[in-house]
């Protein structure tokens, strides 16, 4: 599983020491709950668009992320940037 | 060209005529050559505005292929004014057009937002970016009816209990919450069912309570709801045996902090069911 590494400052992890218990389990879960948000739209998108082409839809829901990007009906920001700045050059 | 200079018919059959003052004409126009004037010059050197054949309008750009049900005045890249031409609607969008099949369509590869006044009822709408061309789905963000009544569909908002009836005993810290995993609503899906916590979304302040059946045989038992861990919503809520836990409170989050309810002392009994122990959140602004 890939990791993320944040480096803070002193100060920086001060002031998440004031507003949080635990810095590392904030952090941890600000990301986590953003992916969980990011991956019900996924899972939700890919379903209704599956139902509407008959497409079988995967048994779990990491198997529906996967497929998702491999059909590319869902794209990475920063795909969805650079095919829009592609549109804008033309 | 026939018509009237001043009050006076004329002819113009000659290759140039100057008219030097108003002209009414009365009959039709025909301009073979060139037309200039100090408003409208088909001799710029790039369109400023264009009239289409269905009577819509662009400024700075052609405008889209409209449902013709509908006449648009459409401004630069992306904005427009538009009304069912049989009917008391108005819409004014970004980035998006109604197209002949009646789909809202990107006009450019970026999210798409609409205002519209029909019946009295002004109703605000998004939808993520998309690609040009695309139909869009547009998504209600916000509601005033005819009778002044405001709806938010999509704010941040959840209420939580335990599916299961039945006591549950808590120590010290344990985090109650984490009980309640099934929700009647939980708009955004901000309250995670697995670990009872709520995230907030955006920065903003937060309106949180709870009603919890304390099922203790022993007194004093307190809880609190805490932010990320340790910051309370309402400080310690107190209740005595047999009777609730009812509170609220509010709390100005940033985006990612999060709030779950924990037990302050051991021996804390919550009798939980969906009738019985409920707490929830919604975003204020």
């Amino acid at each position: 599983m890939p990791d993320i590494t944040i480096t803070l400052t002193d100060t920086q992890l001060k002031g998440l020491e004031y507003c949080a218990l635990s810095p590392q389990d904030w952090a941890e879960n600000a990301v986590t709950e953003r992916a969980r948000i990011a991956n019900d739209e996924i899972v939700q998108m890919y379903t209704n668009r599956a139902l509407d082409e008959g497409v079988q839809i995967p048994a779990t829901r990491e198997l529906i992320v996967a497929d998702a990007f491999t059909r590319g009906w869902a794209k990475t920001a920063a795909q969805v940037q650079a095919e829009a700045e592609a549109l804008e050059a033309n | 060209m026939a018509g009237y200079v001043g009050t006076k018919a004329v002819l113009l059959s000659t290759t140039a005529a100057n008219v030097g003052g108003d002209a009414d004409i009365g009959g039709a126009l025909d301009v073979g050559g060139a037309f200039t004037s100090q408003g409208i010059d088909d001799n710029a050197t790039s369109t400023a505005m264009t009239l289409d054949a269905s009577g819509n309008v662009g400024i700075g750009v052609v405008p889209s292929a409209w449902n013709s049900a509908f006449d648009a005045v459409q401004v630069g890249r992306s904005t427009a004014l538009w009304s069912q031409n049989n009917y008391d609607k108005m819409w004014l969008t970004t980035n998006t057009y109604l197209d002949t099949a009646g789909n809202f369509k990107y006009i450019n590869s970026a999210p798409v937002t609409t205002y519209n006044q029909t019946d009295g009822t002004h109703q605000w709408s998004y939808a993520a970016s998309g690609t040009a061309g695309n139909t869009a789905t547009l998504t209600e963000a916000m509601r005033i009816d005819a009778a002044g009544r405001v709806t938010k569909p999509n704010q941040p908002s959840f209420r939580a209990y335990r599916a299961t009836a039945g006591n549950v005993t808590y120590g010290s810290g344990n985090i109650i919450s984490a009980s309640m995993t099934s929700t009647n609503y939980n708009v955004g899906g901000h309250y995670n069912t697995s670990n009872g916590r709520f995230t907030a979304p955006i920065a903003g302040r937060y309106l949180f309570w709870c009603a919890l059946y304390n099922n203790s045989v022993v007194s004093g038992r307190r809880i609190r709801a805490d932010i990320n861990g340790g910051v309370g919503v309402w400080g310690q809520n107190q209740s005595h045996s047999y009777s609730d836990w009812t509170t609220s409170g509010i709390a100005d989050l940033s985006a990612g902090d999060y709030v779950h309810m924990v037990s302050a002392y051991s021996d804390t009994v919550v009798f939980h069911d969906v009738n019985h122990s409920l707490w929830g959140g919604y975003l204020i602004g």
